[in-house]
């Protein structure tokens, strides 16, 4: 806001800057949850185009690559070997790893959505997105806890042996805020967080930028503007590496929590 | 314009924790580079000090939710 | 999507069969290396949850009997806790 502030005192009747109302585009229906909103198009879209280049880079699989699948071998390479094979450890990652790469290209193409013309709306700076995500892993590592040591083991696992006696119960209030709260809630929050600044922030430069450039009527801000729009770019590149590290570090929390469930001792 | 002045407390207090989180781990990364078999022991007290900078960070969040 | 899974099996095949035992132990110390440093993202969630949820402990007990001071110690107690887990967790080696 405070930025907003600055933007604004350039020009005489106000800049407006930009807030989290640029972010409710609906586009059938106007009210209410039913509305189908920008970012629900955008994600069908991205699911659309994930499935169909997918197919188009697997269709003929050769022992010697071409380039197409040597893309993908690289993309898919990342999740299942430097994330789920080595959090998740090599006896049983594979299971997961169809989960895993799901879940960082869903969440990569819609990041980088943020920054593709066609669309530019990162869908995960919705809240609702990320936190649906966030909610299968939730749902993911305490089914598989319960499933591997059973309900009373499972919340027994949360305290490690070898604690004082009277600090046992404060230590598994902890944990039980931990794996109840803050897992789920960090996992959404840092996602969400970071797609939705990066979007304002570049949309408050864009904007700002075309303002004093088009409608400041003054030299000496038109001048300013050039810097703007330089590091309103500088900014997207900043974004491209934002959005890759985001999907990278979601998924790789994603099996660090499946590791810590699947663990023996803990 | 409107808005918590303890939310700009809340920004401020991010900076020294921020630039401590930094200096820790980019020291962390010197060593291993340095020392790769040191790993172990450097990760620990890599840990800890993050745990102990972060600490100041998270008192920050806390507190512009205690003083709104 | 399932109608190829020619890619994902030819990887499977290839890794339940040779390169599992064959992998050195450079490749496990590596793999050892990545799970103890990514267990570092864990720190902020124990100390989220020392802060936020005893602190929010603490003033649901203010709002209950009236004082003012319970959210102090439920802030500062849980940080402590919060420290000392970690520090039991990860600091002794």
């Amino acid at each position: 806001m405070s930025l907003g502030m600055l933007a604004a005192a350039g020009g005489e009747e106000g800049f407006t800057a930009p807030n989290q109302d640029i972010f409710w585009q609906p586009i059938f229906g106007t009210s209410g949850a039913l509305a189908v909103t920008r970012p629900a198009v955008v994600l069908v879209i991205s699911a659309v185009i994930i499935a169909l280049v997918l197919n188009w880079a697997t269709k003929r699989l050769t022992v010697v690559p071409g380039k197409r699948q040597m893309g993908m071998e690289a993309t898919y390479g990342l999740v299942r070997n430097s994330i789920a094979r080595d959090i998740i450890g090599s006896h049983d990652f594979l299971k997961f790893v169809p989960m895993l790469f799901t879940m960082f290209v869903l969440i990569l193409v819609n990041n980088l959505f943020g920054i593709v013309p066609p669309f530019q709306y990162p869908t995960m700076s919705r809240i609702a997105f990320p936190l649906v995500l966030a909610l299968v892993v939730y749902g993911t590592y305490h089914f598989l806890g319960i499933k591997k040591r059973g309900l009373g083991g499972h919340i027994g696992s949360m305290v490690p042996p070898g604690l004082p006696g009277w600090i046992k119960p404060l230590v598994f209030l902890l944990e039980l805020i931990t794996y109840f709260v803050t897992r789920p809630v960090t996992l959404a929050l840092r996602l969400f967080g970071n797609m939705f600044a990066g979007h304002i922030l570049l949309v408050l430069f864009i904007t700002g930028g075309e303002y004093m450039l088009l409608h400041s009527g003054s030299l000496g801000l038109q001048l300013f503007s050039i810097p703007t729009f330089a590091m309103g770019i500088v900014m997207t590149l900043f974004e491209l590496l934002v959005e890759f590290l985001q999907a990278y570090i979601f998924t790789l929390l994603a099996a660090l929590y499946i590791a810590g469930s699947l663990a023996d001792e803990h | 314009m409107s808005g918590n002045i303890a939310i700009l407390g809340y920004g401020l207090s991010a900076i020294g924790p921020g630039i401590g989180v930094g200096l820790i781990f980019a020291a962390y990364i010197n060593g291993v580079a340095r020392q790769p078999e040191a790993r172990g022991m450097l990760q620990t007290i890599a840990f800890l000090g993050f745990a102990l900078t972060e600490a100041l960070a998270i008192f920050g969040l806390a507190l512009a939710f205690v003083f709104r | 999507m399932s109608d190829h899974p020619a890619t994902v099996r030819r990887d499977m095949t290839d890794d339940g069969h040779s390169s599992q035992p064959a992998r050195s132990g450079a490749e496990q110390e590596q793999e050892r290396g990545r799970l103890e440093e990514s267990r570092a993202w864990n720190i902020p969630s124990y100390l989220l949850a020392g802060v936020l949820g005893f602190g929010g402990i603490g003033y649901l007990i203010d709002r209950l009997i009236g004082t003012n001071f319970i959210v102090a110690i439920g802030i500062v107690g849980g940080m402590a806790l919060a420290i000392y887990y970690v520090w039991f967790r990860y600091g002794k080696s």
